[in-house]
C-alpha cells in the first residue's frame, strides 16, 4: 500500500468502516463482555454523551450503568480524579443502601431534582453545570423532552470534561436525530445499538439480571 | 512637671507623669518611644528599640465633604474599613478625620513615601478627597493635617514645626480660642513660649494637655476603631428600574466593596440578603445561604445574576441594600489553588459552588446529598444531606442492602389486589420471596411486612410487600433497574 496513506491509517485520523476498535483502553469497561466488544474503546465512551432509550423504567438501565459506575468510583477514590456521581432528574429515588452496597458510596452522590415538569430544558441545563463544573466523574440525566440545541450543548459539556454523560430518555425519541457519540435501545428484546461514533450498530441480548446478585430468574413454583 | 529621670527608662511611660483622668481608663495606653532618641543611656535603651517607632498618619477629610456630621461617620467607617489594609492600628478622630499607627507598618509596605503613595492611590479609589499628614504623635499628625502642613518624621523637629501652624488647629472651646487671640497668641509657637502654669491658669488645663500630648510628653491612648459585626452598604439607583441588568451592575459594585471589606477583615460571608426598596411598596428581600463561605465578588454575583432571573419584582426598584448581617472569621476560604490539576477556569471550582449554582436556579430542595442511616426499616434507612460532601456519616451497610433495588418510590404506592394476587398493569408474578420486615414498634411507626420480588407484564422486575396485619394489601415500594 502506499507509505503516505498507510500513515494516515496508522494515525487513526482516518475510520474505517471494517475496522474493529481502534482506541483499546480509552472506554470505561461495561462489565458486560458482549457490549465491550461493540464499542470502540472497549467500553463507555469517556467526555462523550451516551444515550439510552428506554421503553420503560426499570427496564434494567442501572444494570446496565452500575458496573460502569462502580468503576468510577473505585478509580476516583484516591482523591486525584473527580468522584462525584450526579443524578439528574430521576424518576424515582436513588436508594442509598443499595448504591453503597454495589460499590457506588453514596457520601458522593449528587441528586438534582428540577422542580415541576414546566421548564423542559432546567435537567439538562443541570446536567451540563455538572459537567462543566469538572466535579463530577459521571452525570446521569432523564429527560422526556429535549431540543436539539440543549442536546448539542450537552454534547460539548461532556466534550469539554472528563466525565461520562449518560441521558435517559423514552424510546419515542428514537426518531429524533441526536449529537450522542453513543445510542442505545434497551426493550424487552434486548440492548440495540441504534448509533456508535466508531462502530457498527448492533443488537445484543445481556445478561442483566446477573447484575443483583441476590436476584435470581424466576423459581420453579 | 517631673523631669524624666535619666537612670530609670526601663519602660519609656514610667518616665512620664501618669495620664489624666480624661484618658479613656482601661485602655491599654500604646507605648510611646520619644525616649529612643535619647542618646545619653544607649545601652539601657536597648530592649525598646525592637518597639516599633511610633509613626501616625492622619486622614483629614476636606470641608466641603463633611456638610453634616452625622453624614460624616458612615463615610469614616467607610475610610478606615479601607485603610485597615494598611494599619492594624485606625483611631476615630471625630467628626472629620482619622489617624493610623503606621509605624508597624513601614517595613512591610517598603517606606514610608511607598505606604503614603499606596494610601493615596486607596483613597482616590473611592473618591474622597483628604489631607494627609505625618507625625510621631497622634494629635500632632491630626493638627498637621487639619492646616494642611508637611510631614514631621523625627520627634525633634516636632516642636518646630507645631509652632508654625495656627493656633486654630487645636479646636478648643471659643472663650479660649479668643482668649489666645487676646494674647496675640496666633501660632502654636506662641502658646509653647507662654509659662505652662500661666496658660492653663488662663485658658484652662485642656490646651496645656494638648500641647503636651502633641509633642509627646504624655501619653496619647487612643481606642481603636472596631469594625462593625456585619456589613450593610447601599446603593441608590439614578431611576426606577425594572431591567435586571441594571440592577445587577448596581449590585456588582456592592459586591466589590463588599469582597473588599472582607478581604480587609479576612473574613468571608455564608448569609447575604439583598434589599430592594420601592417607591410605593415596603421592601422586599433576596436571601442568599451560601453552603462555603466565600468573597469571591464574581462567584456571588453569578450566584445573585441566577436568583434574580428566577425572582419576579413586585415593583420598580430605586435603591438597593446589600446586608450580611454575620461575618464568617476563622474560615480559609476556597481559592483556586496553585497546583489545582484540571484545564479550564471552571475545573478549580469546587462541589459547593456547583450545588450554590444549580440552587440558585432550582430551588434549594432541589438539590441534596444522600447517606445512610443504620436502620431496618428501607424506607428510613437513608437520608437526603443539606449539604453534600459535608459532615460525612459512615453508617454500617445492611448485609440484605445488596438486596435491595436502586430505585425506590418516595412513598409506597398501594396496588390493587385480585384473589390474593398483587396487580399492577396486569398480573404480578412473585418471583422471590417473602422476606420479613417487622420493626419499629418503639417509635410507632411499626411495620410489619413481607417483602417480594415481582415481575410485572413488561419484564419488571418490582418490590412489593403485603402488610402481615391489618388489611393485608399490597404495595409497591421499589423498582429494579
Amino acid at each position: 500500500m502506499d507509505e503516505g496513506l498507510d500513515k494516515l491509517l496508522r494515525q487513526g485520523r482516518v475510520w474505517q468502516a471494517v475496522r474493529g476498535p481502534q482506541a483499546e483502553g480509552q472506554g470505561i469497561a461495561s462489565g458486560f463482555a458482549a457490549l465491550d466488544a461493540c464499542l470502540p474503546g472497549g467500553g463507555w465512551p469517556r467526555a462523550a454523551l451516551t444515550e439510552l432509550l428506554l421503553d420503560t423504567h426499570g427496564r434494567g438501565e442501572l444494570a446496565l450503568v452500575l458496573p460502569a459506575l462502580a468503576r468510577l468510583c473505585t478509580a476516583a477514590a484516591d482523591g486525584a480524579r473527580p468522584r462525584w456521581v450526579c443524578w439528574v432528574a430521576p424518576p424515582f429515588m436513588p436508594y442509598a443502601p443499595a448504591l453503597a452496597a454495589r460499590g457506588l458510596p453514596p457520601e458522593y452522590m449528587l441528586v438534582v431534582h428540577p422542580p415541576g415538569q414546566a421548564m423542559r430544558g432546567e435537567p439538562l441545563w443541570a446536567a451540563e453545570q455538572a459537567l462543566r463544573s469538572g466535579q463530577c466523574c459521571a452525570v446521569l440525566v432523564w429527560a422526556d423532552t429535549a431540543g436539539d440545541r440543549h442536546l448539542r450543548r450537552l454534547q460539548l459539556a461532556a466534550e469539554a470534561s472528563d466525565a461520562w454523560a449518560v441521558l435517559f430518555r423514552p424510546a419515542a425519541a428514537r426518531r429524533q436525530p441526536s449529537p450522542a457519540a453513543l445510542r442505545l435501545l434497551l426493550d424487552a428484546e434486548g440492548l440495540e445499538i441504534l448509533k456508535c461514533r466508531g462502530a457498527q450498530p448492533a443488537r445484543l441480548s445481556l445478561p442483566l439480571h446477573q447484575a443483583w446478585p441476590g436476584v435470581c430468574p424466576a423459581r420453579p413454583g | 512637671m517631673r523631669r524624666a529621670p535619666r537612670t530609670l527608662p526601663l519602660f519609656p511611660e514610667e518616665s512620664l507623669p501618669p495620664p489624666d483622668a480624661s484618658a479613656a481608663p482601661g485602655k491599654v495606653p500604646p507605648r510611646p518611644v520619644q525616649a529612643v532618641d535619647d542618646p545619653a543611656s544607649p545601652d539601657l535603651l536597648a530592649p525598646s528599640a525592637a518597639l516599633p517607632k511610633a509613626l501616625w498618619l492622619a486622614v483629614q477629610l476636606s470641608a466641603a465633604s463633611h456638610t453634616a456630621p452625622a453624614a460624616a461617620r458612615p463615610l469614616l467607617e467607610r475610610l478606615a474599613t479601607r485603610l485597615g489594609a494598611f494599619s492594624p492600628r485606625i483611631s476615630l478622630v471625630e467628626p472629620d478625620g482619622l489617624v493610623l499607627e503606621i509605624g508597624a507598618s513601614l517595613r512591610l509596605f517598603g517606606g514610608y513615601a511607598a505606604l503614603r503613595e499606596a494610601v493615596t492611590v486607596a483613597l482616590a479609589e473611592i473618591n474622597e478627597t483628604v489631607r494627609l499628614a505625618c507625625a510621631p504623635t497622634p494629635l500632632a499628625a491630626t493638627w498637621l493635617a487639619r492646616a494642611d502642613g508637611d510631614d514631621v518624621l523625627e520627634i525633634g523637629q516636632l516642636a518646630g514645626r507645631l509652632g508654625e501652624l495656627p493656633v486654630t488647629v487645636w479646636r478648643g472651646d471659643a472663650a479660649s480660642l479668643a482668649l489666645l487671640r487676646e494674647l496675640g497668641a496666633r501660632r502654636l509657637a506662641d502658646c509653647l513660649r507662654l509659662p505652662r502654669d500661666a496658660l492653663a491658669r488662663r485658658c484652662g488645663v485642656a490646651l496645656v494637655q494638648a500641647l503636651a500630648r502633641a509633642l509627646g510628653q504624655r501619653p496619647d491612648p487612643r481606642a481603636a476603631w472596631v469594625p462593625r459585626r456585619g456589613w450593610r452598604e447601599t446603593c441608590e439607583l439614578p431611576a426606577e428600574t425594572e431591567l435586571h441588568a441594571q440592577l445587577l451592575e448596581a449590585l456588582a459594585g456592592l459586591l466589590e466593596r463588599l469582597s473588599h471589606a472582607l478581604r480587609t477583615r479576612d473574613a468571608a460571608v455564608q448569609r447575604l440578603r439583598l434589599e430592594l426598596f420601592h417607591l410605593a411598596r415596603p421592601a422586599s428581600s433576596v436571601v442568599l445561604e451560601l453552603l462555603q463561605p466565600s468573597r469571591d465578588a464574581a462567584h456571588l454575583h453569578e450566584l445573585y445574576a441566577r436568583r434574580l432571573e428566577q425572582t419576579a419584582l413586585p415593583a420598580p426598584v430605586i435603591a438597593l441594600a446589600l446586608v450580611a448581617p454575620r461575618l464568617e472569621h476563622d474560615v480559609m476560604p476556597a481559592a483556586a489553588g496553585l497546583f489545582t490539576p484540571g484545564t479550564g477556569p471552571a475545573a478549580c471550582e469546587g462541589v459547593p459552588q456547583l450545588v450554590e449554582r444549580l440552587r440558585a436556579r432550582l430551588g434549594v430542595s432541589a438539590v441534596h446529598g444522600l447517606c445512610l442511616v443504620p436502620e431496618h426499616r428501607p424506607e428510613a434507612a437513608w437520608q437526603p444531606v443539606a449539604a453534600p460532601g459535608q459532615g460525612v456519616r459512615d453508617a454500617p451497610l445492611p448485609p440484605a442492602a445488596v438486596r435491595r433495588p436502586v430505585w425506590m418510590l418516595a412513598e409506597p404506592v398501594a396496588l390493587e389486589s385480585h384473589a390474593g394476587h398483587p396487580w399492577h398493569h396486569g398480573r404480578l408474578a412473585i418471583e422471590q420471596g417473602p422476606e420479613r420486615i417487622e420493626t419499629g414498634w418503639w417509635d410507632g411507626r411499626d411495620v410489619a411486612r413481607d417483602y417480594y420480588i415481582a415481575r410485572d407484564r413488561a419484564g419488571v422486575r418490582l418490590w412489593v410487600y403485603r402488610e402481615r396485619l391489618g388489611a393485608r394489601r399490597w404495595w409497591l415500594h421499589g423498582v429494579f433497574g
